[in-house]
């Protein structure tokens, strides 16, 4: 549930993209595309900065903003927004207009004429569809009124997610899990002693799990009142494929589908790294460990942390709903320049991931290579 | 607070309760009930109610959007390409990918 105001912007602006086996969109159209994704764009950014922890008056003058940009694009939708009456009315105006322009003759019309009439037809129901929709629409109910007020709420009472009910409404849970277990005829009865139970075995297990961390470590506390170590940030690779299918850069080929692999690993060594033929056959000799995944520990905005976030390619095995997964990683191919904007890739460039593999060599350097497709 | 978009105060509103006549309200998108808590000093009602995301973003304003959406996409003919994406979203860390197309889910 939260999660879909995440998404419903790219997906959104995804749906409205030009596709070649769709119709070209008119100036008119795409005026009216670029719109309503300023206005979705509005919302869902107002929504996600609701539930912001903390604000600033920067924040705050970013809703307000948001919220404004909302105002100003709405009219877009505001055909949507007709009653039941008005959709019923455009429907018995558009059938009575449609009648009436079918009876119109145009018998003695060129075919050039034709369609030019018949467009023009379709653009005048069109747009009395439209105002009659329009007519009585508008965006004045409680609900969009109460989000204009949030922005001025919170230097007042404190950041919004503490008036969240859904952590109250998730207290719904336990009993109607135990109405579901009931047999839905003495109804109160049962849900009283169900959920009685299932908590009272949750509060007793509660001083079970406190003895045993206290066995363990001698201190039940001992986490309480310290700072969380800093932990030094480090890719690590994860995911290790079994070494007696994958052993050397030829199984990696034919695991992975990749038919360039050991001619680009051949071509990395000797330009990148001025390796010699003797030297490169001996470092591909030494065998090889190849990794489905790269553990990649991304700073918290707090400070406190990290997560982690992983970049995975399965090569041609099934891993999510029967598919593949690569995931898209950025590659650095030129030199980072200072004069590059903020929007600008400066020298980044997207790549599938195609697989992860180390290196050993005999001399005591290893290498974590990764093969990528440039898009 | 200036913030370009209108916030009625309701001081203005109970100001335009008591000069304007019933039939005008409507010109202001007023309804004619008489508010108790005008007669109250030093008193913001805004302030009375706290913004509940959950009820009131969620459930409301995002909801209605969704529908608006989805009328919108049907009328240029997209809803089909809108499904696609949505079944495709590739997943990161804090979001779970929707198991089905937008239309699909029913609650």
């Amino acid at each position: 549930m939260r999660n879909f105001a995440k998404v419903v912007l790219g997906a959104f602006t995804g749906a409205l993209r030009r596709k070649a086996n769709q119709p070209h969109p008119t100036r008119g159209q795409v005026q009216e595309f670029n719109k309503a994704i300023r206005c979705v764009c509005s919302m869902t950014d107002f929504y996600l900065m609701t539930q912001y922890d903390s604000h600033t008056d920067k924040t705050i003058s970013y809703m307000q903003e948001y919220l404004r940009g909302f105002h100003n694009t709405k009219d877009v939708f505001l055909r949507f927004r007709a009653g039941k009456g008005a959709k019923k009315a455009a429907a018995e105006a558009h059938k009575n207009l449609l009648r009436e322009q079918s009876q119109a003759s145009s018998s003695n019309l060129t075919m050039s004429e034709k369609a030019k009439m018949h467009q023009a037809n379709t653009l005048e129901r069109r747009e009395l569809v439209d105002d009659i929709l329009k007519e009585g629409a508008h965006y004045n109910f409680p609900k969009m009124h109460l989000i204009s007020h949030d922005p001025e709420q919170i230097p007042k009472f404190g950041a919004l997610g503490q008036f969240y009910t859904e952590i109250s409404e998730c207290m719904y849970k336990s009993l109607k899990d135990a109405y579901r277990r009931s047999n839905k005829v003495n109804v109160t009865s049962q849900i009283i002693t169900n959920h009685t139970q299932d908590h009272t075995f949750i509060m007793k297990d509660l001083p079970i799990k406190a003895w045993a961390e206290a066995k363990e470590t001698g201190n039940p506390t001992q986490h309480v009142g310290k700072r969380a170590q800093v932990v030094p940030m480090y890719l690590k690779l994860q995911g290790k494929l079994d070494f007696g299918t994958v052993s050397n850069l030829g199984d990696l080929e034919r695991v992975t589908g990749l038919c360039d692999l050991v001619l680009a690993t051949r071509t990395f060594l000797r330009g990148e790294l001025g390796y010699s033929e003797v030297s490169i056959s001996r470092v591909l000799s030494a065998g090889i460990r190849a990794y489905e995944a790269l553990e990649i520990p991304v700073p918290k905005l707090n400070g406190e942390g990290f997560v982690v976030h992983h970049a995975r390619c399965t090569g041609l095995r099934e891993c999510r709903r029967g598919q593949s997964q690569s995931d898209w990683v950025w590659v650095r191919r030129l030199q980072a320049s200072e004069k590059a904007g903020p929007t600008a890739l400066n020298g980044h460039m997207l790549a599938r991931l195609n697989v992860l593999y180390k290196l050993g060599d005999k001399a005591g350097e290893i290498y974590r290579l990764a093969h990528v497709t440039m898009q | 607070m200036e913030t370009g978009y209108l916030i009625r105060h309701h001081a203005d509103y109970c100001a335009i309760y008591m000069e304007s006549d019933m039939s005008s309200l409507n010109v202001y998108g007023l309804k004619n009930i008489r508010n108790a808590l005008w007669s109250v000093p030093n008193w913001n009602p805004p302030d009375l109610i706290r913004a509940d995301i959950l009820h009131n973003m969620l459930l409301g304003v995002l909801d209605h959007m969704m529908d608006w959406i989805q009328e919108f996409l049907e009328q240029h003919d997209r809803m089909n390409a809108f499904d696609h994406v949505w079944s495709r979203l590739p997943p990161y860390p804090g979001f779970t990918v929707p198991a089905k197309a937008y239309r699909m889910v029913t609650q």
